[in-house]
């Protein structure tokens, strides 16, 4: 038998993995390379595993998602990501998405939490 | 930084190559990212702990999961495998015993006349176990990637509908029982086995003058050599029925309508090789109307008259029967 807090433990990790993307998105109407990414995250307490945010924003850059480039002025070359046209109308879609999502998972939360109430 | 190679070369070597060099280019700079100016062993060492798993991070690189045969088919793939690897075996088995038989290889020695058959076994033991697993592994290929079971098929735009469900009365007498697909790919490895590998063993055995056997093979090898190809290509239409018939387990649409196409085009190629004279040894009819003190002229002349046309018949009666049969409890009353 799974102990409860393990799957606690994985359900937690798929309800994060599908809000991922709208995360990083969001984050990138700035330029942003893969290392200042996860530290802006770190700041704002959503920690993400570098090993998991940089095959993403690959995968976003393979979608047409995101538009990157090489900045070579330094002594690093380091690869900056930024959304693209598409990668800005998606983002607009999927917080809509994401805002009627939540508003309903809220409301049912809500009811059922005034029942327990009673 | 060695050690930063190492970690590079180990993720990037199991991706496609195409998006190796890209992708080790970016996963560097990313890591040297992570690290200060001029890091120390240590702090190489932690960063590389922090990515984590090569093969785990390659993993996340990967766009879709590639793999030859998924989860859902998993467990029937492991089924069919063992099913058709047994019947391979003793198919080869068979062969070889008999094959043995008919014509024991001279040895001065016991020991030697059981080692030649002992390796002769082993070896028939691999090739069954080889011959079945790489076709049945085909077959579930081809069901991964075009997803027929599951009602949709990407490819043709169709989408499964509750319609299918009709099918789905097993209680009736539609139900396919495992004996009989067992007993019927069994005769089809066996035909196919002794036509591929062994069709000298089909043959005229007659006591020479001598004493000695002498043998009569019915094919012309080299003439049926042409038709090997067309032989296996329906011996792997067969298994793919087997596997359907298998994993079903009671006959739909689909599959009735697959065994009529399949009897008919057996009924063809049988018709074609009957009718092919290069492809029967003349020295086999000649020896048979010895045999039969018959003359052989007038014998060949029973073969092509007669011979020939009441196999066909026999062969197109019972294929006609068996499609009949099938197309009723396939298209039958659906309950």
């Amino acid at each position: 038998m799974e102990s409860i807090e393990n799957i606690v433990n994985s359900l937690t990790v798929e309800l994060k993995r599908g809000s991922l993307v709208l995360l990083v998105l969001s984050q990138l109407r700035k330029n942003e390379y893969g290392y200042s990414l996860v530290q802006k995250l770190e700041e704002k307490n959503i920690p993400v595993e570098a090993g998991t945010l940089y095959p993403l924003l690959r995968r976003l850059e393979k979608q047409n998602l995101l538009i990157s480039e090489w900045d070579t002025s330094e002594s690093r070359p380091r690869k900056f990501y930024r959304l693209s046209k598409e990668g800005e109308e998606v983002f607009i879609k999927l917080k809509k998405e994401w805002n009627s999502l939540s508003k309903q998972l809220d409301s049912v939360l809500r009811e059922e939490e005034e029942n327990e109430n009673d | 930084m060695k050690m930063i190679d190492q970690y590079v070369y180990a993720v990037t070597k199991y991706l496609p190559a195409d998006s190796r060099e890209d992708v080790g280019k970016e996963l560097r700079a990313n890591i040297e990212d992570m690290l200060p100016d001029e890091p120390t062993e240590d702090e190489v060492y932690q960063v590389l702990k922090k990515l984590g798993s090569p093969i785990k991070l390659a993993d996340e690189y990967i766009p879709q999961k590639r793999y030859l045969i998924g989860p859902g088919y998993y467990d029937r793939y492991i089924m069919t495998l063992k099913t058709v690897i047994g019947i391979c075996i003793v198919v080869f088995i068979s062969l070889e015993m008999i094959s043995w038989i008919s014509n024991p290889e001279i040895t001065d020695s016991l020991s030697g006349y059981l080692a030649g058959m002992i390796s002769g076994l082993i070896s028939a033991v691999l090739e069954g176990a080889i011959q079945g697993a790489l076709w049945v592994t085909l077959v579930f290929v081809i069901l991964e990637k075009t997803g027929i079971e599951s009602g949709d098929i990407p490819i043709l735009n169709k989408k499964w509908s509750p319609d299918e469900l009709k099918d789905m009365s097993v209680q009736g007498n539609n139900r396919i029982t495992r004996g009989e697909t067992v007993i019927s790919l069994f005769m089809t490895v066996l035909f196919t086995a002794l036509l591929y590998f062994k069709p000298h063993l089909i043959a005229l055995y007659l006591k020479g003058e001598s004493g000695n056997t002498e043998i009569f093979p019915l094919f012309q090898s080299d003439r049926l050599r042409i038709y090997i190809p067309v032989i296996l290509l329906f011996t792997v239409l067969q298994l793919g029925m087997f596997i359907g018939k298998f994993m079903k387990g009671y006959w739909n649409r689909p599959l009735s309508a697959a065994n009529a196409a399949y009897n008919m085009a057996s009924c063809i190629l049988i018709a074609v090789m009957l009718t092919d004279k290069l492809l029967f040894n003349q020295e086999f009819f000649t020896r048979m109307a010895l045999y039969l003190n018959e003359t052989p002229k007038h014998y060949m002349a029973l073969w092509e008259n007669r011979i020939i046309w009441v196999i066909l018949g026999i062969f197109v009666v019972i294929a006609v029967w068996d499609s009949i049969a099938v197309w009723i409890k396939g298209f039958g009353k659906k309950g």
